[in-house]
């Protein structure tokens, strides 16, 4: 029997959750508008999903630059601008047609682990 | 957007932070400077909010470390941003630095950059030849499109038997268009980089 591959199941990990990322990061987003740090936590409150802090930040760039996300900075009284991130409307239709994906996809899975 | 920065006391946790932004700033200096400063400004609020507050037990330079360490490496968080940022920049842009910048960094594995930079390439002279036929047409009148039997010649021919010349002085506006239509195309493609991503 081949012996299973060294890391494999940490890069297969790291893909998935690469994946599911933009998904989460929406859903999150539905609830509240949220900045860069604050969201990073929620992230690993709700999911338990380690992640190196930064990677978020191109993830927000590029459902800011698809159109999903829209950002607005924030003037605090004491310490550092905020940069606060919220979803827009096509950002809304998004999830619907992502859940309805990671439904599909769950059913499909757990068929073949019967 | 107005200059901010993180006020610090403990002159190694000043070192640090002064030496994290020099390395951002070496990441990042491809970006246009709104771009630059935008994301300069959005990572010192991370560093500063997860350093937490002032008054916590643990000291200042420990808590800027652990901030630090915490974003991760700069270049997962720069490097894919500036990929975007290219593209976006070219999209807006006909300029073919803009372009090429935008597939340098879009391009992945070294030999799909390989492939993609050769098609680019090829297509980018094709584009140039077809603009500059234009121009050579106005003053050599024998340059042109030829077509014969067995060949097909953008530019001149030395046996003018073997080929008869089609669109005379038409070729001008011909390709003049043809470029346009042909650098829209290249515009295009590099959008599929972004899609295929």
């Amino acid at each position: 029997m081949n012996e299973f591959p060294k890391g494999f199941f940490a890069k297969w990990q790291s893909q998935v959750k690469k994946g599911v990322l933009e998904y989460i990061i929406l859903r999150i987003l539905k609830r509240k508008s949220y900045y860069g740090y604050e969201l990073i936590q929620d992230i690993e409150k709700y999911t338990q999903l380690k992640l190196a802090e930064g990677t978020i930040y191109p993830l927000l760039n590029r459902l800011k630059s698809e159109g999903l996300v829209k950002s607005k900075w924030v003037e605090m009284e004491a310490g550092i601008p905020r940069k606060y991130y919220e979803i827009t409307t096509e950002g809304s239709l998004s999830i619907l047609e992502m859940k309805e994906f990671m439904q599909n996809l769950n059913s499909s899975i757990q068929k073949l682990a019967k | 957007m107005k200059k901010v920065d993180i006020h610090l006391n403990d002159k190694n946790a000043k070192r640090v932070y002064a030496q994290f932004l020099a390395l951002l700033r070496s990441k990042s200096t491809v970006l246009k400077t709104a771009d630059r400063d935008e994301l300069k400004t959005e990572l010192i609020s991370h560093v500063y909010e997860s350093m937490g507050p002032s008054d916590s037990e643990e000291n200042e330079l420990n808590r800027l470390l652990n901030a630090i360490e915490k974003l991760g490496n700069l270049d997962d968080v720069v490097n894919p941003i500036i990929a975007d940022k290219m593209i976006e920049y070219a999209r807006s842009s006909v300029n073919p630095e803009a372009l090429m910048n935008a597939y340098v960094n879009n391009s992945g594995s070294l030999f799909r950059k390989l492939i993609i930079g050769i098609t680019f390439s090829l297509f980018f002279i094709l584009v140039t030849v077809v603009a500059i036929i234009s121009v050579v047409k106005i003053f050599d009148p024998t340059a042109g499109l030829y077509v014969g039997p067995k060949i097909f010649v953008l530019g001149k021919v030395g046996d003018s038997s073997q080929a008869k010349e089609i669109l005379g002085y038409w070729i001008i506006p011909v390709a003049i268009i043809l470029a346009f239509i042909l650098y829209w195309v290249f515009l295009r493609l590099l959008h599929l980089i972004k899609i295929r991503r």
